[in-house]
């Protein structure tokens, strides 16, 4: 898979991106974390491709790692469920600044990519989202097909996954073209992560407006 | 690709492909409960609620027809005594006083039970009622506003009005507020009921965890029975906030 490939199919972040920008008046403020992650998703591929083409990005891959995990947990609590009490919510933040330290710089170079932190984040960001959907399941008495969160949840349920998968491969893989061939489906999961991110973003209901001037 | 990494290669194009049957099945079989799941939850709560409206009925009217005139007739009996002596021309007095007090009582309890100028004349007369009578007797400003045409079955009028009932109940016994607007409007294929107070407002996390947001619980009810989409915030600064958006056509008929 080429790279000018790999590229356009990131870009599909700018699917959600868009429909983010465009209806952002509309949306309820509970959702801007999950907004702000998408536009530092578009810097970090964009500095990826213009700035690191010809060699490592790691750097900015595993800063966005760190990045993307501190706003999705943002975004869990939001939601007001397992992430409602702000002290579970803190250790949480603080437990996977620290967790990125130790394996991004105390164990190993920030320019090298580490499964450690990866699998970690992802596997919390797993659990937090079925959580999510148990909640949904047994709390919402509407079309869950619907539900803005039950699609992000399921997005990164099944985004999230294959990320663990992948890395875990990609790690033990015994040969650079089959890392890469890994990596190419991580490309496709990917684009469908985004698209399912567009799809919720469009499904968020509009911010309620309370009393309006009538007669 | 050697053979070794070809194998490998296939078993990751394998697990890939498990982990999206797995993930798709998880998702398919989630929906489908959901599905069950709230459409026994709605029939379960319409019944327990029309099996609630049915009994208020049965009792206001047995009240309002039966005690009714037979405490007038006990009235009227009384009246056609003769007394003579100053005390006992007392007594009568003071049973008509007792027996006109039972009467405006039973009344008002029939009324609270079922109005009928909801059943007669519909919501917004039987809102604007409450409204009138419940800032006669209390220290709160109500404002209720309405527009256009509202068209709905009697029994989401019934649900509609309980709720502005007991919004306005919640609002005089826990918000400490002086001022309660309430609007109603229809909006594409919805009616939307909003209501806002100045009150002190109520931690909602806190209500719903510790088993005091009895209110709310039967707030959110009427909203499913209604098939309403039911969205609320309190806080200090702006009160409590209270919006149902609720579609012209139930869900469950």
């Amino acid at each position: 898979m080429n790279k000018e490939l790999v590229f356009v199919c990131s870009l599909s972040i700018l699917l959600p991106l868009i429909a983010g920008i465009i209806r952002f008046k509309k949306i309820p403020e509970s959702y801007y974390p999950l907004l702000v992650l998408l536009a530092i998703g578009l810097v970090n591929e964009l500095i990826c491709y213009f700035l690191f083409s010809d060699k490592s990005n790691a750097i900015p891959t595993n800063i966005y790692y760190l990045i993307e995990a501190l706003m999705l947990v943002w975004q869990f609590r939001n939601w007001r469920n397992i992430l409602k009490d702000k002290r579970v919510y803190q250790s949480l933040q603080m437990a996977l600044v620290i967790a990125w330290v130790i394996d991004k710089i105390v164990l190993k170079n920030i320019n090298h990519f580490t499964l450690y932190f990866t699998v970690l984040s992802s596997l919390i960001i797993v659990l937090l989202s079925v959580n999510q959907l148990n909640w949904l399941i047994t709390n919402d008495r509407k079309k869950l097909i619907r539900n803005p969160i039950f699609i992000i949840c399921n997005a990164i349920v099944f985004y999230f996954s294959y990320q663990v998968m992948a890395e875990v491969f990609y790690y033990f893989a015994p040969e650079q073209t089959l890392k890469k061939d890994i990596f190419g489906i991580l490309v496709y999961v990917n684009l469908a992560y985004n698209i399912f991110l567009f799809i919720a973003i469009l499904c968020i209901p509009p911010k309620r407006t309370f009393l309006k001037p009538l007669l | 690709m050697h053979s070794t990494e070809e194998n490998f290669f296939k078993a990751v194009i394998v697990v890939s492909v498990l982990l999206g049957i797995v993930i798709f099945y998880f998702i398919i079989s989630m929906i489908k409960h959901h599905r069950l799941n709230v459409l026994q939850y709605k029939i379960k709560i319409k019944a327990e609620i029309e099996t609630l409206e049915n009994e208020r009925k049965r009792i206001a009217t047995d009240i309002h027809d039966e005690l009714g005139p037979i405490l007038s007739a006990v009235r009227l009996q009384i009246n056609h005594l003769t007394a003579t002596h100053q005390q006992d021309i007392d007594i009568v007095k003071k049973s008509n006083k007792y027996i006109d007090d039972v009467l405006t009582k039973t009344r008002e309890i029939s009324y609270n039970l079922l109005p009928n100028t909801l059943v007669r004349k519909g919501l917004v007369a039987a809102v604007n009622e409450f409204i009138s009578k419940t800032t006669e007797l209390h220290p709160l400003q109500c404002i209720f506003q309405s527009k256009g045409t509202i068209s709905l079955s009697k029994d989401q009028e019934v649900n509609i009005y309980r709720i502005i009932q007991e919004i306005t109940n919640n609002t005089i016994k826990h918000a400490g507020a002086t001022l309660l607007q309430i609007q109603l409007y229809p909006e594409k294929d919805f009616v939307v009921l909003t209501t806002q107070d100045n009150g002190v407002g109520f931690d909602i996390d806190t209500k719903m965890t510790s088993g005091k947001g009895l209110g709310l619980y039967n707030l959110q009810s009427r909203a499913d029975v209604l098939g309403a989409n039911l969205t609320y915030s309190s806080s200090k600064k702006i009160g409590t906030i209270y919006s149902f958006e609720i579609p012209v056509v139930p869900p469950i008929a």
